[in-house]
């Protein structure tokens, strides 16, 4: 069974191309990328976001994370788009980031809250 | 709930002033909170807005991002530079001080933000963004970032009533502040409901640049339409203001020589325009 196999496959090897077979042109356009590698970091740097928000000093860098998972997201989604491949991560990337975002901007701010406090912890760190 | 000394003054109602809330057993600013609805709100108009132009949603996002950034940095710089007398007095004096001390020093130095600042640091980033992404052209970007900013605005001003870090002058009418924890000697007198004010006169001005912008008109220069009428309001609002942290010069206030230089530069920007448009008109009939 497997020499049959063999002696087909031989044939086919040894079987000549068809008279209007071309050689496949080396200058073909790469393949076109779906931006799974940026949909994937989105998807992780969002989840880090959306833990590192909940904790007050490390929520800096939520924000941080959270900026780059949404830019990341973004531009692999519209990659997908492109390409016609699914958006399933990319959106999910996105989702996460935002929310994660928000929640880090958010707990950012309830620690810088406005100018007044600002101004009174100058007056309290120097004596100016 | 504590009595407040009224003396004879009468305002319209107690306020009690809620720069955090409790949220499943977890604090959150009130500012922070009013500051995402907005640019949350900001991103869902931007995004309808952006239907004439066919940009993605993504491209919104990416737009969104980059004012958010710029806005920041901005903010945080200008309120660094109104308090320009500290920051040299620690680099100045970097050997004498603790490293501790240095770094508590221009964290209060630069953790406050100023509104004009972040509104420059976004206008930057507009053009920044705009230069390197071509998804949306600069001068639609700039017609979007004017619906934006004064929307925003709205929301922001909110927080910051709520937040109780800047308020109103003394005066005969308006709310009478109580519980204000961030600043408790404020507490206690009524005071012009300045932040308010200043929300209202953005809502309006959000009318007015969306009117505009809807029915294509002034497109291209509506961000000169919101530079003529913010500074005005904002000019005359900082009269009411209590609050004298953000650096007093030769009697205006930062904003308020902000103001005057963003409403001369526009004006300017106007003539000129209509002057060189005039002329090449002249020069095109005589051809």
């Amino acid at each position: 069974m497997n020499d049959q196999n063999f002696n087909t496959n031989d044939q086919n090897f040894n079987a000549q191309p068809p008279e209007n077979y071309q050689q496949p042109s080396p200058f073909l356009p790469p393949p076109q990328d779906s931006g799974k590698g940026f949909s994937i970091a989105a998807l992780v740097l969002g989840i880090l976001s959306c833990i590192l928000a909940w904790f007050y000093v490390a929520n800096i860098f939520g924000l941080i994370f959270g900026i780059l998972g949404v830019a990341l997201g973004a531009v692999g989604r519209s990659k997908a788009r492109v390409a016609n491949a699914p958006m399933g991560m990319g959106t999910a990337g996105l989702v996460v980031s935002i929310v994660g975002l928000s929640l880090s901007f958010v707990g950012f701010l309830t620690c810088t809250l406005c100018v007044w406090c600002v101004g009174e912890s100058i007056s309290s760190a120097l004596s100016v | 709930m504590r009595r407040l000394p009224f003396g004879k003054r009468r305002s319209f109602s107690e306020v009690y002033m809620y720069p955090q809330i409790e949220v499943f057993g977890r604090t959150i600013g009130v500012y922070g909170l009013c500051a995402m609805v907005g640019i949350a709100v900001c991103v869902v108009v931007a995004t309808f807005l952006s239907h004439r132009q066919e940009c993605s949603f993504e491209a919104i996002l990416l737009f969104s991002l980059a004012i958010g950034g710029g806005l920041l940095v901005g903010g945080h710089l200008l309120f660094g530079l109104t308090q320009i007398k500290t920051v040299a007095y620690i680099f100045a004096h970097l050997n004498e001080l603790s490293f501790r001390q240095i770094v508590h020093g221009l964290i209060a130095c630069f953790g406050g933000s100023v509104f004009y600042g972040g509104f420059l640091g976004g206008l930057a980033a507009v053009f920044i963004y705009t230069k390197y992404s071509k998804t949306i052209p600069r001068s639609f970007a700039l017609d979007l970032y004017a619906v934006m900013t004064p929307l925003f605005h709205v929301f922001g001003r909110i927080g910051c009533f709520f937040g109780g870090c800047c308020y109103g002058k003394e005066w005969s009418w308006g709310f009478c502040v109580a519980e204000n924890q961030i600043n408790p000697a404020v507490a206690g007198v009524v005071r012009i409901p300045v932040q308010l004010l200043e929300s209202g006169c953005n809502l309006i001005i959000f009318l007015i640049v969306l009117l505009l912008f809807l029915r294509r008109i002034y497109t291209g220069r509506l961000l000169c339409i919101y530079l003529l009428l913010y500074p005005i309001a904002r000019f005359v609002l900082e009269f009411y203001r209590g609050d004298a942290i953000r650096g007093i010069w030769f009697g205006l206030s930062t904003s308020q020589w902000i103001s005057i230089a963003l409403f001369m530069c526009t004006a300017a920007t106007l003539i000129w325009t209509a002057i060189w448009q005039r002329q090449k008109r002249t020069a095109t009939k005589n051809i």
